[in-house]
């Protein structure tokens, strides 16, 4: 018995300190391998898409959201990732001629609300409050999972905005008001809670451009539709169903992204370029001070897609990655990967899921990574060892 | 947990049987469903030869009603039942739970019922009002305008029965994407004497009173909510098609369209989880007993003509559904969905009437049903015949007395009149091509409720209940109204009681003239019964979220017309507590008439219970002050207070001096 204890032991020994030499190594190959033009990368993105006005002659804000919910849908964001927020029922209103639809253009081409749609707060619960809760994470125990913005420190989060607003104000539901600063304190307050990665933040109202000017927390860009003192206009109306059905600025984003599949290279700043004065008879305007990339070399995707980033290895690393994509493999299917540079090499796709999980729950550091990668291989290892030996 | 259901799906009975029975029997291994507590536990996999029976069974039905108007009723129903389930004991929910298999019973919505210990759920979110008066009786009861939610929890456990509520609404809420958190707290109820279970409880505990007959219920507790407001649309169809094995591709599911859905003149949909015991039948159960158009005896003439009869003329085409007698006698736990919708076949189209409407299913919902899903055992397409001899009689539902056309099991072949049956098309169609009148479907009773009184503090209901059976009616009139009104019982009374105006009555209508008199008012309204919930005896913060419960027996005499009046009060808001479209008024739900007598069957077989009735919701106007008045105040107080201080500063400070020139 004691000499069955001694030689557990020993093995366990053994096995740890080659687990912890092993380790090192591989945690640096992981970070490298999320690392993305010097800066860490993303592994899951979300979207937070906010429409703030009530009432049936606002159709056009509930078309602008559920437009960018469509595209970000159809560029792979899962519905479980999409957080919508509606004030109110456009598609089954009484008044709305086309029962079950949201249209936005006057051709009735696309319709927004199709037959698959989650609409995760409707009507009364679309409030500041919410919409703070949701994005510091300060929710009740029983709030569903559909509720809630459950992200971590390698999640993008594009957050996008429409309404009535004004000079740093956007109206809810004509009844309340969130402003600049409190926007900007809950993103703080996120950054500081490790909850996103980096923030696309996009907003279309009147004097848009004021809501991102107090920001301050690190790894946002920030877009708007308008600067101080002006309005922002409708796009496109309808005569059957009576109101205006999209806003400039969300339409010329949308008409943009249009041309874009998950494998776009396309840039932020070739979105940024897209911006027309004459079009949107507004000033749209940019915000990168806080952002470390330059938008030059941030993808579309990074923000608007669900795209897995897999990068290539070299060949003699794999031997060494191919343990823990076996490692990772038997514990979870692995994803497939959508290769951005289109190489026919072995990829690493476990890398990939061990991370999302794993070192977002950790700190940014690399020994609490250690500790992971040496837990995880402790445990099979040992297992694996006492059913071979004993 | 979840990877076994879901190889289970992969798993197709019909499509691979050889790898099912391999799967079953390996989850057969588990834990028997059911608590240890129940002795009679049947072992059904006693031996387990491979010819395993499912566990589960699952059946679809598509209900078609023309009505009176021109319109079409169409109501869907998918049954799951999990065989020998038995809801969870509330005393287990501190340890873990046993696993949950499920081969066609909704894996989501079985966690949600086993996680917080619920023996008996209904939900249901519907938009528009029921017409009673034209269209008849629903298909389903529960067509409260809103969403209306009502569980029997057990007590008894380390959760409390509050705390599985407010989950358990959360939980739905997050599953069906609709906002029914707010249901928990200001809106949730527990009426004692009106709603019963449709199902029934099982009994987790002995009980030591003997004198209790109403043993099911002991130890349970009823939490009813209904939110008027409600709204319905393709986001809470989307989770609920999610739900069904085969979700829209096939069966009559696949006529699920939003589009045509929510384009109706009534639409809903409905959750429904009951537990039977499978020894003795439930009260009501809603179990629907196909109808067999040859047994009814209809005639020939009601036959031809009115509907263009294929695939049930022949009888082998015809086969004994032999599950729906498994399903009526089964134990176990049963999840029926629902879906109904009132669609106008020709939208549009003013001066429509029954006698010129003619429909298909293609345009009632721009969809076909192309193919069967395949785990259903039983897919039932019913047309229910108008015929224009049928007066039908007073007091029964037109479900079943009106002959009905069973299209059973759903034929895969074209089922199309002008066609022929061509065995080429896959695809399947009802056509209705003669023209036949509906006769009017009256339901026994009707109720209408108004709001009367037009001032901001003071206000009163008007109820008024016909019954338009031979006999008289027990019957609780159930009102559940939030706090912003406070109803004075004091002014709670019968108006009149007065003899149905119905030409048909007026013969020997002087039966009932005895009734007008007043003095009837106390045999109507037994006053010593009533149950009356005030939001909370103290005038602390409770008065300002919960609701009042009223539950008010009545005993309405038969053909006659029950007046009952009520007074309120109007709440004055806080400023905080308006919503923001206050300008719209506050939406009061409807009132529920929940009868008591049984009545009997149109079969001539035993009794049955009337179905309740709903009123319409109301929107009460309250006191909503002009929202910009703080900032006027805030302005003109800003401008005062400075114009003071200005003028008292410059008193202090300022020292007026003569200047020398």
């Amino acid at each position: 018995m004691v000499f069955h204890f001694l030689r557990r032991l020993i093995l366990f020994t053994l096995f740890y300190s080659f687990v912890a030499a092993q380790t090192q190594d591989q945690v640096n190959a992981a970070s490298k391998f999320l690392q993305k033009d010097g800066v860490q990368g993303h592994t899951n993105n979300w979207a937070v898409l906010v429409c703030s006005s009530r009432y049936w002659f606002n159709y056009r804000h509930m078309a602008n959201t559920l437009g960018m919910y469509r595209t970000v849908k159809r560029l792979g964001i899962p519905d479980s990732n999409i957080i919508v927020m509606l004030a109110d029922d456009v598609s089954c209103n009484a008044r709305n001629k086309f029962p079950a639809t949201v249209y936005s253009n006057n051709r009735r081409s696309i319709d927004l609300y199709g037959e698959n749609i989650e609409v995760d707060y409707r009507g009364y619960e679309v409030t500041v409050e919410n919409f703070l809760r949701l994005l510091t994470g300060r929710v009740d125990p029983s709030l569903p999972r559909s509720k809630r913005l459950l992200t971590d420190e390698k999640s993008n989060i594009f957050v996008y905005m429409t309404g009535h607003g004004g000079d740093e104000f956007l109206k809810f539901q004509d009844n309340e008001e969130i402003s600049a600063f409190d926007i900007a304190d809950a993103f703080e307050q996120m950054w500081q809670k490790k909850r996103y990665h980096e923030i696309f933040f996009m907003i279309d109202t009147c004097q848009a451009n004021t809501m991102y000017s107090k920001f301050y927390s690190p790894n946002i860009l920030a877009t708007g539709s308008s600067k101080l003192g002006e309005s922002s206009y409708s796009h496109d109306h309808d005569s059957d169903v009576g109101v205006a059905v999209i806003d400039r600025f969300t339409h010329l984003v949308l008409s943009h992204l249009e041309g874009i599949n998950k494998t776009s290279q396309a840039t932020m700043q070739q979105l940024f370029d897209a911006y027309n004065f004459d079009h949107l008879r507004s000033t749209a305007g940019v915000r990168t001070d806080l952002f470390q990339r330059d938008p030059s070399k941030v993808l579309l995707t990074d923000f608007f897609g669900g795209v897995a980033q897999a990068e290539v290895v070299q060949s003699d690393d794999v031997d060494d990655a191919r343990d823990f994509a076996r490692l990772a493999s038997s514990a979870k299917p692995s994803v497939v990967a959508e290769s951005q540079s289109g190489k026919q090499q072995k990829v690493s796709t476990a890398w990939m899921e061990m991370g999302s999980d794993r070192l977002g729950e950790l700190g940014r550091n690399s020994y609490g990574l250690s500790r992971v990668w040496a837990s995880v291989g402790l445990i099979f290892g040992t297992y694996a060892v006492t059913r071979f030996l004993f | 947990m979840r990877w076994s259901t879901t190889l289970t799906w992969l798993a197709l009975p019909y499509l691979y049987p050889n790898n099912y029975i391999n799967l079953a029997n390996a989850q057969g291994n588990g834990p028997p469903s059911g608590s240890k507590a129940q002795s009679g536990q049947p072992a059904s996999s006693e031996g387990g030869p491979p010819p395993r029976e499912l566990k589960d069974v699952a059946t679809e039905l598509l209900l078609l009603r023309p009505l009176k108007d021109g319109k079409v009723a169409t109501h869907f129903e998918f049954e799951y039942l999990t065989r020998n389930g038995v809801p969870r004991d509330p005393s287990t929910l501190g340890s873990e739970d046993e696993d949950q298999h499920y081969e066609f019973f909704p894996l989501s919505m079985g966690q949600i019922l086993r996680e917080y210990a619920v023996a008996e759920l209904h939900l249901t979110l519907n938009t528009g009002r029921w017409r009673y008066d034209t269209w008849g009786s629903p298909e389903n009861p529960a067509v409260a305008s809103g969403a209306e939610l009502w569980v029997w929890m057990a007590d008894g456990g380390p959760v409390s029965v509050e705390e599985r509520w407010k989950g358990l609404t959360n939980a739905l809420a997050g599953l069906f994407c609709a906002s029914l958190s707010s249901l928990s707290g200001s809106r949730t109820t527990s009426p004692l004497h009106s709603f019963y279970p449709e199902g029934q409880l099982p009994l987790y505990f002995e009980t030591t009173e003997p004198e209790n007959n109403t043993t099911s219920r002991s130890g349970y507790t009823l939490h009813h909510a209904v939110l008027p407001s409600e709204a319905i649309c393709t986001e809470n169809l989307t989770p609920f098609i999610k739900l069904l094995p085969c979700k829209s591709y096939a069966g009559v599911a696949e006529l699920l369209n939003p589009h045509k859905l929510f384009g109706g003149w009534w639409y809903g949909m409905g959750v429904h989880a009951t537990w039977h015991d499978g020894e003795t039948d439930s009260i009501d159960g809603g179990t629907e007993v196909p109808i067999d158009p040859s047994k009814l005896g209809m005639g020939s003439k009601a036959r031809a003509g009115k509907y263009t009869e294929g695939a049930h003329n022949d009888p082998k085409a015809k086969p004994p559904p032999p599950q729906a007698q498994v399903i009526k006698q089964a134990r176990g736990v049963k999840l029926k969905l629902t879906v109904g919708a009132v669609r106008d076949p020709v939208e549009g189209y003013r001066g429509q009437t029954a006698e010129t409407s003619q429909w298909t299913l293609e345009n009632l919902f721009g969809k076909n049903v192309t193919k069967l899903c395949p785990v259903t055992s039983k897919a039932d397409v019913r047309v229910l015949l108008p015929s224009k001899e049928h007066k039908g009689p007073v007091g029964t539902d037109a479900k079943a007395a009106v002959p009905s056309l069973l299209l059973s099991p759903l034929p895969v072949a074209k089922y199309h009149p002008h066609a022929g049956s061509s065995k080429g098309d896959q695809s399947w169609d009802v056509v209705r091509n003669k023209k036949a009148k509906v006769a009017n479907s009256l339901t026994p009773l009707t109720l209408t409720r108004s709001l009367r009184g037009y001032d901001q503090t003071r206000g009163g209901f008007s109820i008024a209940i016909s019954n338009h059976l031979g006999s008289d009616v027990d019957a609780w009139y159930v009102e559940s109204v939030p706090w912003i009104i406070r109803p004075y019982l004091s002014t709670l009374h019968v108006e009149s009681v007065e003899p149905l105006p119905s030409p048909s009555t007026s013969n020997n209508g002087g039966a009932q003239q005895a009734f007008t008199s007043p003095n009837n008012a106390s045999t109507v309204l037994d006053l010593k019964k009533l149950r009356y919930v005030p939001p909370s005896e103290s005038k602390g913060e409770d008065s300002r979220t919960k609701p009042t419960l009223l539950e008010i027996p009545l005993r309405i005499p038969a053909r006659s017309v029950v007046r009952v009046s009520l007074e309120f009060e109007k709440v004055f808001l806080r400023y905080t507590e308006h919503p923001p479209d206050a300008q719209r008024g506050w939406e009061i739900p409807g009132g529920v008439l929940v009868p008591t007598s049984v009545v009997p069957a149109v079969q001539g077989e035993g009794t049955r219970r009337l179905s309740r009735v709903y009123t319409a919701p109301l929107l009460a106007d309250l006191a909503t002050p002009d929202f910009s008045m703080p900032y006027n105040v805030i302005i003109l107080s800003g401008a005062l207070v400075a114009l003071l201080f200005g003028m008292l500063f410059n008193m202090l400070v300022r020292r007026y001096v003569l200047v020398k020139s």
